[in-house]
């Protein structure tokens, strides 16, 4: 069956392996809906959660008779409330989730991070949690709407596929900025994206932090960032600014290249452990499968 | 600079740079983000200036190469060469081992390279090593002229040895009075340890391989002394080798094989074999004898053949007039080669001397008998020689002799006691005879010979010996039958010793009458084998042989070392070599540092 999307829809096996999957909150949120993700509400669920004393006009059947036969005073058993969650997936669009090597064949970042932002939405939406995604680069761009239930997931697929062009810069602080302004209910924001701006990921993370978003980040990169393939004299040419630079990457100077690829990593990460943010890097080499299902969950995004 | 047209690559330059110039520089590629290479440059803002000279560095490198490359091709001369006057005298060894595989090829061609890789001011001769080391022409720097003389060089079948033409070689830098000189030696294997070297500044280029050789090394033939008709021929083959040999040996007389067989020889042997044979009599040249080694395998062909000449036994008439006298009966009669009569001073008449190639009167005279215009026929006088005073001399050694006169060869005179030594004086003035004293006493003439030459090339001798045969002790001595034998050779107007056997490079002398049949300048036959000797008669055959065993052992082992002249020769490599080297090198940078794969 043919859809008007250009990712590749998951075959069944792979979407029941996601269905057991759950995405991972640190934090409690209240929702607006019933559903499977405890909240900070009691309700009506079998989970036990506390007691507290008896006031007129409780619900007589919640009171707690074994321990009136016990201590001679009422109480009432009160039982968890399971909610929906507002999940958030913000995709990075910028030029450079858009550059693909010229060698390998392999997928764009944004290809990827479109797959990836798929599957995250679907074990979402599989959990009853709603489901928003927005598009950002420069600034942010327009949003799917909130959509819940497994139901949505074609359209959630066709709002993917037609990503709109977007600026081709990247800053990740002023979409945070104009994200958080745009909600109300704060819930799990994942960031999908290269991390490659040059202000950093640092600022975004600390204002959704700010705005009590639990925070995961799943960088995307190409195996040819952290390793250039070959040496010679290049006129490098920026995809996001194009500016060019002159290089002859001899030895020394990709040896030295690669210690800043690291540094660049060791800043990301460290700027999401000072936020309390999930990190998990993804190589666009690697098995989409084992990035999923794995790597997500080593990460601590989904469990 | 031996190949100067060579220098016409340089002018690809321009077109080298020209290239360079239009080279794409830098390939156009689209990265993510330049935030991490901005990161990398700025850390590595030092080397910035090398960065933007790299280009140009990489240029400067390929021109280097290229001009480093056509200065190779040009062969230049070395620096020590061109500075200030300069002599190399090359000894090229020409002797027999020489010959053995390419050895003489590549010394010819290392001759040549050293002649062309040498500087416009420096001036050089060849030595030519052999049995007699030979200068081939003088010091000079016209490459032209040097590489003509060792383009002429030829190989030999001449012993000798090395040290003997780098004496000559030291004798010319001398000479020259050079002190920026050096002796190159082009030999083959072994070459002398340091120690062994003959001078200092004696630098040796060795060419070839040690390898095992079978050689005859020496070959003579002789009648037996109680039977003249039958010939005996010696015979040395050695197995210069670590292991022992066979091989099949033939011989052959005038041409045709008489008798063949197997040798064997133990690792380092040497074997004399005798053959006797009575070939009938000989051709008047002379019997020739020739033998072969058959299949040996050997690098050195040359010395498996050796030669030798018989020549025909002379028949000397010999009359002695004498009272008799045991010491001359005996001396004649020891040659087997003279047959002599013996007459009484009464019975002899002057038609008897004509007939006899010589005529020996013992202390007589013939009446009428004057020394200095004899009758016809050849004479030797003893003790009365009409040139005699009544004074008698008192006996002592001669004051001085002429050792190299055919009459005396092989004969002592030093130690001669001579107690009845008449004094006598030759004939002064311009005569039809020629007069010399061939050994002279104080105040007298000991030996006087004389010869007449007429213009019908007729010839008359005369020797004329002061003292009579029993008045000293010579003829107690062994050089007695010798002189007397001499002597009448000579008297006859024979060779006093017929020279049938020389060694290769031994000059030929020719008796009177003579010529040698080749052409060469020198009379120096260098090729082991027959060669005649035109004459009167039909002439006469001389065999060559090297007549050196130590130049067959082709080995490098013992107490010989090559380490040290390879040593020297890396020492000096040529500059053509170390530009080649250079230039290999900078490529090598250069592609190290530029065009290198990463595959790191």
């Amino acid at each position: 069956m043919g859809l008007p999307t250009d990712i590749p829809i998951f075959d069944a096996d792979f979407l029941a392996r996601l269905e057991r999957l759950h995405l991972l909150a640190r934090r409690l949120f209240r929702g607006t809906r019933r559903a499977e993700r405890r909240s900070r509400r009691t309700g009506a669920s079998m989970e036990f959660a506390d007691h507290r004393n008896y006031t007129p006009g409780d619900d007589l059947r919640r009171i707690d008779w074994n321990l009136y036969g016990r201590s001679n005073r009422l109480s009432l058993k009160l039982f968890e409330e399971e909610e929906d969650l507002p999940v958030h997936l913000l995709l990075d669009t910028s030029a450079s989730m858009r550059w693909r090597p010229e060698k390998g064949g392999r997928l764009s970042k944004f290809d990827f991070g479109r797959r990836i932002a798929a599957a995250v939405a679907y074990l979402a939406l599989a959990g009853l949690d709603r489901v928003n995604i927005h598009f950002f680069s420069e600034t942010l761009g327009p949003d799917l709407g909130m959509v819940r239930g497994k139901n949505n997931f074609h359209s959630l697929l066709r709002f993917l596929s037609a990503a709109p062009d977007m600026p081709p810069r990247t800053s990740a602080a002023d979409s945070a900025r104009a994200f958080v302004r745009r909600l109300r209910q704060p819930g799990i924001a994942v960031l999908i994206g290269d991390c490659l701006d040059p202000d950093g990921w640092e600022e975004a993370l600390r204002i959704l932090r700010h705005d009590r978003f639990d925070t995961h980040v799943i960088q995307i990169l190409d195996p040819d960032e952290i390793n250039p393939p070959t040496g010679g004299d290049w006129r490098l040419v920026d995809a996001e600014t194009g500016r060019t630079l002159d290089v002859t990457a001899d030895p020394r100077t990709l040896a030295g290249y690669r210690a800043a690829v690291k540094s660049f990593l060791a800043r990301v990460e460290s700027a999401c452990r000072r936020t309390d943010a999930a990190h998990v890097r993804a190589l666009t080499n690697m098995d989409f499968a084992d990035v999923v299902l794995k790597h997500l969950r080593q990460g601590g995004v989904v469990k | 600079m031996a190949f100067p047209a060579a220098l016409w690559f340089l002018a690809g330059l321009p077109v080298l740079v020209l290239l360079y110039l239009l080279k794409v520089r830098h390939r156009l590629r689209v990265v993510p983000t330049l935030f991490l290479w901005d990161a990398m440059t700025r850390e590595d803002r030092p080397r910035a200036l090398l960065r933007r000279l790299r280009q140009w560095i990489s240029l400067l490198l390929h021109l280097l190469i290229y001009t480093l490359l056509a200065l190779a091709l040009a062969r230049p001369a070395p620096d020590k060469f061109l500075a200030g006057d300069s002599v190399t005298v090359l000894v090229f060894d020409c002797r027999l081992p020489m010959q053995a595989g390419n050895r003489f090829e590549l010394a010819r061609e290392q001759a040549e390279r050293v002649v062309r890789e040498s500087g416009g001011r420096h001036r050089m001769a060849v030595v030519r090593a052999g049995r007699v080391p030979r200068v081939l022409g003088p010091l000079g720097s016209d490459k032209r002229t040097l590489l003509d003389v060792v383009h002429d060089i030829r190989p030999s079948d001449e012993g000798g040895s090395i040290p003997a033409a780098v004496d000559v070689a030291q004798q010319m830098l001398t000479l020259s009075g050079t002190h920026n000189g050096r002796i190159l030696v082009i030999s083959g294997p072994p070459a002398p340890k340091d120690s062994a070297a003959p001078a200092q500044g004696v630098e040796w280029i060795v060419c070839g391989d040690p390898a095992p050789n079978l050689a005859l090394t020496r070959m003579a033939a002789r009648r037996l002394p109680g039977s003249p008709q039958t010939q005996e021929i010696q015979l040395d083959v050695a197995n210069f080798g670590d292991a022992p040999r066979e091989a099949a040996l033939e011989w052959f007389h005038e041409g045709s094989l008489f008798n063949a067989q197997t040798v064997r020889l133990e690792a380092g042997e040497i074997k004399s074999l005798f053959q006797s044979a009575s070939p009938g009599p000989a051709p008047a040249q002379g019997a020739r004898w020739e033998v072969r080694l058959r299949d040996t395998g050997d690098d050195l062909t040359a010395d498996d053949v050796a030669f030798a000449v018989m020549p025909p036994p002379p028949h000397l008439r010999v009359l002695l007039v004498s009272e008799g006298n045991r010491f001359l009966e005996s001396a004649l009669a020891s040659d087997e080669e003279l047959s002599f009569e013996q007459l009484s001073p009464a019975a002899f008449r002057q038609e008897i001397a004509s007939g006899m190639d010589a005529v020996i009167l013992d202390d007589w005279l013939p009446p009428n008998f004057d020394a200095s215009v004899p009758p016809p026929g050849n004479w030797m006088l003893f003790g009365r020689t009409s040139f005699e005073t009544p004074d008698v001399h008192p006996g002592s050694p001669p004051l001085d002799w002429l050792a190299w006169h055919p009459v005396l060869r092989m004969v002592d005179l030093d130690t001669a006691n001579l107690v009845r030594v008449r004094s006598q004086h030759p004939p002064t003035g311009s005569g039809p005879w020629n007069w010399q004293v061939l050994a002279r006493m104080p105040d007298t003439a000991l030996i006087v010979a004389g010869e007449l030459r007429s213009e019908d090339a007729s010839r008359q001798r005369l020797l004329a010996l002061a003292f009579p045969a029993d008045g000293s002790d010579l003829p107690l001595r062994i050089g007695f039958p010798v002189l007397i034998s001499n002597s009448v050779r000579w008297l006859a107007g024979l060779p006093v010793h017929e020279v049938r056997t020389l060694a290769a490079g031994d000059p030929l002398r020719p008796g009177p009458g003579e010529s040698w049949s080749d052409a060469s300048p020198t009379n120096t036959p260098d090729r082991n084998g027959f060669h005649r000797i035109l004459g009167s008669g039909g002439g006469r055959i001389a065999a060559i042989n090297t007549e050196d065993a130590g130049v067959s052992d082709l080995r490098g082992g013992g107490t010989v070392s090559t380490s040290a002249p390879s040593a020297r020769w890396k020492a000096g490599w040529p500059p053509w070599l170390w530009c080649a080297v250079l230039a290999f090198v900078l490529f090598s940078a250069e592609w190290w540092w530029f065009h290198r794969r990463i595959t790191e």
